[in-house]
This record gives structure tokens, sequence and C-alpha cells, in this order.
């Protein structure tokens, strides 16, 4: 577990460039992520997620600027970060004549894992990510979601301080994202660090406690979810439905200062408020029911990570 | 048990371990997944069933046929060779370049890059675990020439040696298989070592068997490159296979690297000891054997030839280190003198082939130091004229190099490669068009321009010697002194010229080594875009 008041920093960008000829994949992006802290990683096709997570992998070398991990430079200590990273690449090639326990132990010696030390480290990491099931099976022969299964698993062989997914969830079936929600989940409760991209935003949005928006290689946003949100969005929107008739709760709110629109739609009235926080929501709520309004139902609809995602970036592909 | 528990140590586990061999946790994790790989592979079972089937085929066959005068013994064995010989260099390497070859389009030599495994070793466990599969075919073929050295008449030595150079022969040439997969694009480089890699190839390929032919046709072995006499020989011979694998190792393992990373130093390391290796093959020959002045020339052209490839190769480098590869080197400046030609850059490069080329030509002219007339030394003449032309011609081209990449800073080795072709090229024309014969270098005064313009002509540029050897003809308008001393002093030149540069990259600064990242600096913020510092 990790203590929640350090603030370590488990991965940060320093001005972080990578040019492919007139294409700037990554331009001066700059931010930290603490260490424990599952970040997000989202932006339009061509943005430069897979570049950015490249460079931090050691795959890739920065064109300017530098990249830490663990405070280590992935440009001049990439020895030293290596063991530092598990990185799961959007496409990745399998070995042929090769069997999934094959697979992990022949990672796990990559790794220098030794003697019992490594047969027990493949032994956990068939069982946590369930492909123990399959551990005779030819890697040629796995299903998508059990390639992705034993790729996480390679990732994981080391026990890696900090984890970079790229697109884990895409060609997966819903039963397989939950699974790997669950797991994503779990690693994060053993304190390690989580870097996803993803573009399945709902369920990222389950998943991270922080998110980072990048455009055309440049950083748009970076923060928590609800910071964001309540950034791009300057009002958010109540949802509440009574027991009796719609029309009063109009009249009343529609004298308040507070409210900035209030409209009646079939059985419940939707408000528009000024973003705040949820004291304010809450006297609001109580100041109904001692109005007399019988309130079934009082919902704060937030922007999805989406309606973000739509807001700030703007849709250019590069 | 729930997921959590799964990843945490469990205490009890050793007791349901399966024993395992513990020898295996030492090896090199390629050779282990490579030899598990091909022990469930179809190709390797075909391969080593055809390889019996051949060899019992053979065998019944010879035998069948065999005259009651005897005599088959020595057939059996010969087709022994053949099929060994086929295998081992021409399997064999195939082998080694496919599984190298299938990591890179396979995609998969990223994630083992991620690992803790070093290029180095990726490429010496793709070497090894070939070896061990050409091991297999090895142990399958020793009854047969057990067999054969019973039945034939002909001496364990022969038998033995034939063997060891085949081993060797193969090692080599899976290496530069190996090497060659490991390149990631078709480059100017491919083209050069490729085309000799084939030659050495087909040559040895086709040389071995064809020996092993004549050994047991005659009687009286003529052939003594591994003859016990000469000892310094052979033992040379194999020390420089040994020295070029571990080159193909090192080239190997430098083309899986970044360009950032230090490549430069590891690969000058093995190729000062593959020239150190060939000048103790010349004197061991020179010891063994009475020599004319025409295998001399013949190999110090060669010797040349190949240098002027390696030293475009070292003046195409770049001159300022990256800070990857100034972490490498001892920030004491003190300590950088003893390692100066190992540094890497274009000057220091430079210097190095030249030194290289000069030494050699100091051994050579030593070795055949015979005067023609009373008073002049030819080949110590000759040597010292085309080391001088080596000199000055390499060092135009790194200058000229420097100047081009004002403009474009991508030119590379193929473009230091092409202005070396240019400049030899030219010089013969100007020297031409002037009836100035100093200025032909690499070729003969009776060159006239329909003869320069055919094919074999045009292969004669690149022979320095003949045009060393112009002022002792008696050349119009140059004495025999002329010549080396105006080449000599050029060089001299160019070579002094080159020492500042060589300086700055020797005492380029130490990238300091950073210390913990200072977190209240850190901002959580997004970086306000500004403006790009280090933008073109
Ligand atoms: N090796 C390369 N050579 C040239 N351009 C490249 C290379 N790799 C990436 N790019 C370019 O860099 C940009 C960023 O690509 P990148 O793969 O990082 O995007 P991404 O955010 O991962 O996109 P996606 O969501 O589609 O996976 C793209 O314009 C791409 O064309
Ligand atoms: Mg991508």
């Amino acid at each position: 577990m990790v203590d929640p008041t350090s603030t370590a920093t488990a991965i940060e960008f320093r001005g972080l460039s990578r040019h492919f000829g007139a294409t700037r994949a990554v331009d001066n992006v700059s931010l930290a992520i603490e260490a424990g802290s599952v970040c997000g990683f989202v932006g339009p096709n061509g943005a430069g997620k897979t570049t950015a997570m490249r460079i931090l992998s050691t795959l890739d070398l920065p064109t300017h600027g530098d990249a830490l991990i663990d405070g280590m430079s992935v440009v001049l200590d990439a020895d030293r970060v290596r063991p530092l990273v598990g990185f799961m690449p959007d496409s990745y090639g399998v070995y042929k004549n090769v069997r999934c326990h094959e697979y992990l132990d022949f990672f796990a010696r990559a790794y220098g894992l030794v003697g019992r030390e490594r047969e027990r480290r493949v032994r956990q990491i068939m069982e946590f990510t369930g492909v123990a099931q399959i551990r005779e099976k030819q890697m040629t022969a796995l299903s998508k979601g059990m390639r992705q299964r034993l790729c996480l698993g390679r990732a994981l062989i080391h026990d890696p301080k900090v984890l970079i997914l790229d697109e884990p969830a895409a060609g997966l079936d819903p039963r397989a994202r939950r699974e790997l929600k669950d797991m994503v989940g779990e690693l994060a409760s053993q304190g390690k660090t989580l870097l996803i991209s993803s573009h399945i935003l709902a369920e990222l949005a389950e998943m991270v406690t922080e998110i980072c928006i990048i455009e055309q290689g440049r950083l748009r946003a970076h923060g928590r979810v609800d910071e964001i949100q309540r950034h791009v969005a300057p009002d958010q929107t109540i949802r509440v439905r009574l027991l009796d008739d719609p029309a009063r709760l109009v009249t009343w709110l529609e004298n308040r200062p507070a409210i900035l629109e209030a409209q009646q739609e079939s059985d419940h009235v939707r408000l528009r408020v000024p973003q705040g926080d949820d004291a304010e929501n809450a006297s609001l709520l109580r100041e109904m029911i001692e109005q007399g309004f019988q309130v079934v139902e009082f919902t704060v609809q937030q922007k999805s990570l989406e309606d973000v995602f739509m807001h700030v970036t703007d849709g250019v592909v590069q | 048990m729930t997921k959590a528990e799964a990843m945490a140590p469990q205490v009890g586990d050793e007791a349901r371990e399966p024993r395992q061999s513990t020898l295996s946790h030492w090896f090199n994790p390629i050779l282990v997944k490579e030899a598990r790989q091909a022990a469930s592979s179809p190709a390797f079972a075909g391969v080593l069933l055809t390889l019996i089937a051949a060899l019992a085929g053979w065998t019944i066959f010879t035998v069948a046929m065999a005259s009651p005068t005897g005599g088959w013994g020595r057939s059996l064995l010969l087709g022994y060779a053949c099929i060994l010989s086929f295998v081992m260099l021409v399997i064999v390497p195939w082998m080694a370049h496919q599984s190298m070859a299938s990591e890179l389009q396979g995609n998969t030599l990223e994630l083992l890059m991620m690992s803790s495994i070093s290029p180095g070793q990726v490429i010496r466990g793709k070497l090894h675990s070939v070896m061990a599969i050409a091991g297999t075919f090895f142990s399958a073929m020793a009854p047969c020439f057990a067999f054969g050295y019973l039945a034939g008449n002909v001496s364990l030595l022969q038998v033995l040696s034939f063997l060891a150079t085949v081993l060797l022969a193969s090692w080599f040439l899976s290496s530069g298989a190996i090497f060659l997969a490991a390149l990631r694009r078709v480059s100017p480089l491919v083209v050069f070592f490729g085309l000799g890699l084939v030659q050495i190839a087909g040559g040895i390929a086709f040389g071995l068997p064809v020996w092993f032919l004549a050994q047991l046709e005659s009687s009286t072995a003529t052939w003594r490159w591994l003859h016990v006499e000469h000892p310094g020989v052979a033992i040379s011979v194999v020390a420089m296979a040994l020295a070029a694998i571990s080159l193909f190792n090192a080239a190997g393992a430098a083309s899986l690297t970044f360009p950032a990373a230090n490549r430069s130093s590891p690969l000058r390391w093995r190729l000062l000891v593959l020239a150190t290796t060939a000048m103790v093959f010349l004197v061991a020959m020179f010891e063994a054997f009475v020599f004319d002045d025409e295998p001399v020339v013949v190999l110090s052209v060669l010797f040349f030839i190949v240098w002027l490839g390696i030293g475009s190769l070292l003046v195409a480098e770049r001159s300022q280190m990256s800070s990857r590869a100034r972490r490498a080197f001892p920030a004491s400046r003190l300590a950088r003198i003893p390692i100066a030609w190992l540094i890497p850059g274009n000057a220091t490069g430079y210097l190095f082939a030249i030194s290289v080329v000069w030494a050699y030509s100091l051994v050579v002219a030593y070795l055949f130091r015979r005067p023609v007339l009373s008073q002049i030394y030819v080949i110590p003449l000759i040597l010292f004229v085309s080391a001088s032309y080596y000199t000055l011609f390499l060092g135009l081209t790194r200058f000229i190099l420097v100047l081009l990449r004002r403009r474009t800073p991508r030119a590379g080795f193929g473009t230091s490669f092409c202005i070396l072709a240019v400049l030899l090229v030219g010089g013969h024309f100007v020297g031409w068009a002037c009836d100035f014969y100093s200025l032909y270098p690499f070729t003969q005064a009776s060159f006239t321009m329909g003869g320069f313009l055919s094919w074999p002509r045009a292969l004669e540029i690149l022979l320095t010697t003949q045009t060393a050897s112009l002022p002792m003809g008696g050349v119009p308008g140059s004495g025999p002194a002329f010549v080396p001393v105006l080449v000599g002093s050029l060089a001299a030149l160019v070579v002094l010229l080159t020492l500042p540069a060589a300086a700055a990259q020797i005492f380029a600064p130490t990238t300091p080594v950073p210390h913990a990242v200072e977190v209240a600096t850190l901002s959580r913020q997004p970086a306000k875009p500004t403006t790009d510092p280090f933008a073109d």
C-alpha cells in the first residue's frame, strides 16, 4: 500500500518532444504523475499516446526533453529504468512453438529472475492473469483476450513499479474488459502507478484517478477527472423528480438567483446550476424538502469523460 | 484464492514445485527459449531426419557399389564431408539468419529489448542456440565419420582438422548471417558487408570440400594451412576467425541499439583485434613460407580496400557525442587519454583508421624490406605511398563530409563512401587530364581513356600499389623521391588539421549524473506550451 500523503513522482515528462520529420508526434509535454495513481491517457488517433508511452518504456528516444521514471531519465539511465517499467504495447508479436508458461518463464529469465523465485513468480502471474488454465497452449493459438492476459502477465513478471498499458481493452469482449478493470484495480491497490491509454472512455473513467488529455502531441488537460469536468463545464445539470406536480417546483426555482435555468421535462425537472461544490447542492435539496416538495430523485449529472474529451479536443487527426 | 493472494508471495510453494535443472537458470535466456522452440519445431526435426536419411543412403549406396579392390572408404568419407559441409555451411547459417530475422519481422524484439537482456546477449543467445543445433547435427554425423575413418585410409589429423574447420566456418558464417539479419534497414553498409560475406561464404562452402578432396587424393598433403609444422599459421587463422565472429556480434548488437548509445567503442576494440590478428597471420605466413612480392601486394591491397570501407564508416560518425555516450566515458580527462582512440567521433575515428593502416604498412614493409637496386626498397616505398594516399583521401573525405553536414545533417556512411569514391576517380581523371602523374592515385601509367572505361580497368582504380609503383617506372615529370615526399607531406598536413577536432572529441564534457527529482519544482498543471528552445 502506498502512503496517501506521499507525493513521490513516479512518471514525469519534462518538455518531452518526439518529432518524425515534420510530424510533431509529441510536442513539448510536461507533466508529473504521482506514485500510486492510475492515470488515463486519452486523445484522438495520432495524438501521440503510443509515441509517449514507447519513450517511457525506453523503446524510443525523445527528440528534445526527457522523461523520468522514479526520478531516473529514460534517456540516460535506460538500464535502471527498465526494471521499473512494465509495458504492454498495443500491438506485439508472438513466438511460434512457444507455450504460455514457457513464454512467461522466458521473460522471467530475461529479467534476471532465477531459481525457485522465478518459478514462483511465473505461477503467481499465471494465477493472477488467469493464464494458468491455458498454460500448455501454444501462443499462436490464443484468442485476443487470452493474448492480452498473457501480455499483461509478461509486463508484470518483474514486479514493476510503473505499468504502462497501451489500449489494453481494445478488442476485448465486455466480460474480459470487466476482468481487466478488476486486475487494474488490484494492481493499483498494490501501490503500482499505472498509465493507461484507451478509447473506451466510459470504462476508463471507472478505473482512473486522474486523466491526461493529449492532442496533436500537445497536452490539453491533466488532473483529477472531476477537476477537469468542473474546469471544462462551467455549469452542471441536476435532475429532480417529485411525487407531486413538478410545475410548482419550477416556479419556486425560477425565483432563486443561483439557478440558471429550470425546465420541466415530462415527469421531472431539469435545472442548470453553476459549477459548485456538493455542499451547495445539498443545501438546495434540504431547502426543497423544507418547502414541502416530495423529492423522489435528486441526481447531479456530471459531464461524462466523453463529453470532456469532445470539449477539450478539436478533432484534428494528425 | 483471490487474485491479491495469488500475487502475494506464498510459503510452502517449494514442496509442490517440479524439480528442474538448476543449470538452466544460468544459461542465456534466449538460448533456453530457442532450444525449447527447436525441440518442438517441425523444421528442425525435418532437417535432422533428412540428414540421417542422406547419411544412411550414401553409406548403403557406397558400400553396395564398392569394388572388391577397396578404396571405397575414401569416397564414403568424401560424401560425408559434402553432406556435412552443406548442412553446416548452408543450412545452419540460414537457420541463424531466420531466427534473428523472425524476431525483427515478428515484432517480438522490442519486448525483449525492454527487459534486462542486453542486445549483445540477444545476438550471442541466437548464435549459441544455432551452434547448439549445429552440435546436434554434428553428433548425428560423428558415428559416420568414425566409420569412414576406419574404412578409409586417411590420417586422424586430416579428419579432425576438417571437422574443426567446418565447425569454425559454420560459426563464422552464422554470426555473419545474424549480423545481416539484425540490420534494420538496407543501407550501403548492408551491401558492403553482404557482398563480402557472400564471397567469403561461397569461397568457404566450395573451398572446404575441394580442399578435403585434395587431401584425400594425394597421400602427401600438399596443402599445408593446418600443417603441424606451422602451427602459427593455423593459430592465427583461428584467431582471425574468432575476432571476426566477435566483430560481427558487436556489429549486430550495435544495430539493435539506439544511435544515441555508444556503438563505436565496442566496434573499434574488435576492429583493432581483427587488424592485429591479420598482421600476426602475415608474420606467421612469412615465417612459415618463402613469399614472392606478389601475394604481399595482393594482401596489402585487400587490407587497404577493407580499411577504406571501415575508414569511411568511422569518419561518418557524428562529431558530437550523445549524452548517453558521454555518460559512459570517464569524467576525468586524464582517464580518457589512454582510451582516446576508442572515443566515438569522426576525428578520433579517422586517426584510429589511419593508425591501423600505418601499423600494417610498417609491419609489411619490415617483413619485405628487399632492395631492388642497391638503394631502393620497393615494397616499403609502395606501402608508404599507399598509406599516405589512404591518409590523404580519407582525411579529405572527413573534411568534405563535415562541411556537407552543415547543409544536410543526415549525411552518413553512404555519403562518406561516395565522397571517397568520387575523390579516387576524380583524382585519377584530373591527373590524367593534366598529364601530371603524381595525382594518378590508384592507377597505372598505361591507362587510356578507352581502357579506363572498360570494366576490368575500372576495377584497377583501387590498385593502390600500381600508382605507387609509378615513380619507380621513370614517369616523365616525377622523380622517385618527388611523389612520396609530396603525398607524404600532404597526408601529414591533413592529419595535423584533424588533431584539434580529435582533441575536442576526446575531451568532450561528461553528462552529469542527475540526482533524484526535485519534487517541489514539479507542477501538476499542464505546462504552457512555450517556444521550443531546440527548434531548428
Ligand atoms: N515511426 C514513426 N514514423 C513516422 N511517424 C510516426 C511514427 N510513429 C508515429 N508516428 C506519427 O506520430 C503521430 C502520433 O502517433 P501515435 O501512434 O503516437 O498516436 P496515438 O495517439 O497512439 O494514436 P492511436 O490512438 O491511433 O493509437 C502520428 O501522426 C503518427 O503518424
Ligand atoms: Mg496508439
